[in-house]
């Protein structure tokens, strides 16, 4: 009864657990004094948690999840001198200054620290992309086609018979002044399209030429011409495509930091992560 | 056994029910608390990729980008709080900008503006809501300190800024027309009577507040206060009111308002002075008076680096002082 009772005890402490806070070992030192004021490494290291630790944890694990899965190649260092070459040809003479705006010392310091971290980062989403290929399929659902809007429905029909004759998507677009190019393009459930083409396309199992489908909001009539539903036969643009959507990079980001086991042990990092970047929060 | 069940058997139910119950609330209150770690004796952060970053670690970090910023402001605080004597005018608007943030927060955030206010507050270096009124009351002891500064170094600090920008006091009589360009009898009628009472040397004040259609500036005789060549006026009128020498009256000048007489009330620092305005647009102009003047004043206070040369060093460059 004695033992029953002192575990309820236990139990009802362990009830009583609260947060933990990281603190320093020396947060004591005092950094300067000012009259009776003193200024410790606890005050500094309280105020910077507030100010920014969730995005110098994230990228500090970022840091580590590039080191481990996307070493720099010579290719990622000639895409992040490219992009330099960009930036210097787009704010020329007020480069330097632009990039102390933004806290960078000097451009040594923006390509190591941001250029060459984005291309390894673009490396990153392609290689999630790759790696988890036939889900993301699943979601994404991509098929290539070729999709010719006009303006009359007249258009849409000879457009139609010149694409059942062979005639290539740009040409018959030009011919009758269609409002999209009419080149071979990737669709996902992401592409911004009209309803109705796009439901064409994603019912689509087969290469096919449409009938004139006419536009759910306006009055356009389309023709869509789909050139490949296998996205296996299409590994390389469709990855292109995918890792170029707005929710892979973050799908991928949070992919990487479970894959490397990335856990908060503070209240303060904790709440920061979960105001500014609640999907880092994985637990 | 059985026996003991027979004897015992609903306190022992009763018994595992309470267990229960309370291993389910144990679960419940602290399935969502952060748990702390400790590697070799250290606090940790967090961790990636079976790598620990200690808070030591975590303070390296976060300093390399924050520190000296972060360290500045402390100082300034410091130096604020020391130099500044707080006035019964000071804590009574310290006190009504806080209850402005408050109900404006209140607005945006409804019943969770407090812990929103507290997150702000944390990044200024504060702790609770409570120290808005704080946060609120050193900035008023900032303007003053700067203010004094100013005034004690007018010579250095003002000159640059007052061939640069012509500050000024100003007043002006509006008559506002629907074309500008094309004056119609009743609005040149209007011209005309403001011409004939300062003809007869009725004080331009007096004038404005009879006469002048921008009813805001009227009730103050006419006064827009104090301006720059950066305040946001017309671009006729700003030429015009930067053109006057100090008491100097302007010609009629069209904008597109209407016409405007303007007159110069002051060019001088000490009327500039006596304008919170003034400070601000100075301040812009010269961004290195705030820490000169923080480190001036820290000179008085008993100021002490702990021998760290390095960090002194660091803020000082910070803050763009050599000594």
């Amino acid at each position: 009864m004695k033992k029953i009772l002192l575990s309820l005890c236990a139990l009802l402490l362990l009830t009583g657990c609260s947060d933990a806070y990281g603190k320093l070992t020396d947060g004591n030192t005092v950094l300067f004094t000012i009259g009776d004021t003193q200024v410790t490494k606890d005050d500094l290291f309280k105020t910077m948690k507030a100010q920014a630790s969730g995005y110098a944890a994230i990228s500090e694990a970022t840091r580590v999840i590039l080191e481990n899965e996307v070493p720099v190649t010579p290719e990622i260092e000639e895409a992040a001198k490219a992009s330099l070459e960009t930036y210097r040809a787009t704010y020329g003479e007020s480069f330097p200054l632009m990039l102390q705006s933004y806290g960078y010392a000097d451009e040594d310091d923006f390509y190591t620290n941001s250029l060459l971290v984005n291309a390894q980062l673009t490396e990153l989403t392609k290689k999630y992309v790759t790696d988890n290929f036939d889900q993301l399929v699943k979601t994404h659902d991509p098929k290539e086609a070729i999709i010719l809007t006009f303006a009359t429905e007249a258009d849409a029909l000879a457009a139609k018979a010149d694409l059942e004759s062979g005639i290539d998507g740009i040409t018959v677009g030009s011919t009758y002044n269609s409002s999209s190019a009419g080149a071979e393009r990737i669709i996902t459930t992401s592409t911004d399209l009209d309803t109705n083409v796009k439901s064409f396309i994603q019912n689509a199992t087969e290469n096919t030429i449409s009938d004139v489908i006419v536009g759910s909001e306006n009055e356009t009539y389309s023709i869509v011409q789909i050139t490949e539903v296998d996205p296996n036969n299409l590994k390389d643009e469709i990855t292109t495509v995918l890792a170029n959507l707005d929710t892979t990079a973050s799908e991928s980001d949070v992919f990487y930091f479970k894959k490397y086991g990335f856990k908060i042990y503070d209240k303060d990092l904790f709440d920061n992560i979960q105001t500014n970047y609640p999907s880092y929060i994985l637990d | 056994m059985k026996d003991m069940f027979k004897k015992y058997g609903v306190v022992i139910l009763i018994s595992v029910f309470f267990v229960g119950i309370i291993a389910y609330f144990g679960y419940d209150q602290t399935k969502n608390i952060v748990q702390g770690k400790k590697a070799n004796g250290e606090d940790v952060i967090f961790t990636i990729n079976n790598e620990d970053v200690t808070a030591n670690e975590f303070y390296d970090i976060l300093y390399k980008d924050l520190g000296i910023q972060t360290a500045y402001t402390q100082f300034e605080k410091a130096v604020v709080n020391g130099s500044v004597e707080v006035t019964d005018e000071m804590k009574a608007t310290a006190d009504e900008y806080a209850a402005n943030i408050v109900s404006s927060f209140q607005s945006q955030y409804g019943a969770t503006y407090e812990q929103e206010l507290v997150k702000i507050l944390k990044t200024l270096g504060y702790e609770n809501a409570s120290d808005l009124n704080l946060y609120m009351l050193d900035g008023l002891k900032k303007n003053t300190l700067i203010e004094n500064y100013v005034l004690e170094n007018k010579d250095t600090v003002y000159t640059p800024y007052a061939e640069a920008k012509k500050p000024r006091v100003v007043s002006h009589i509006l008559i506002k027309m629907v074309d500008p360009t094309n004056p119609t009898e009743e609005e040149k009628a209007k011209m005309d009577a403001v011409n004939a009472a300062l003809a007869e040397g009725k004080p331009f004040a007096d004038v404005a507040t009879e006469f002048s259609e921008d009813t805001g500036s009227a009730v103050q005789g006419g006064s827009l206060g104090f301006m720059d060549a950066d305040t946001q006026f017309v671009p006729t009128f700003l030429e015009g009111a930067l053109a006057l020498e100090a008491g100097q009256r302007s010609e009629w000048i069209q904008s597109d308002y209407g016409y405007h007489l303007i007159v110069c009330d002051a060019t001088d620092f000490d009327t500039l002075a006596t304008y919170p305005d003034f400070y601000t647009q100075l301040t812009t102009f010269t961004p290195e008076i705030q820490p000169k003047a923080v480190w001036a004043s820290a000179q008085n206070l008993g100021l002490d680096f702990k021998e760290n040369e390095e960090f002194k060093t660091a803020l000082l460059s910070y803050m763009g002082i050599s000594e």
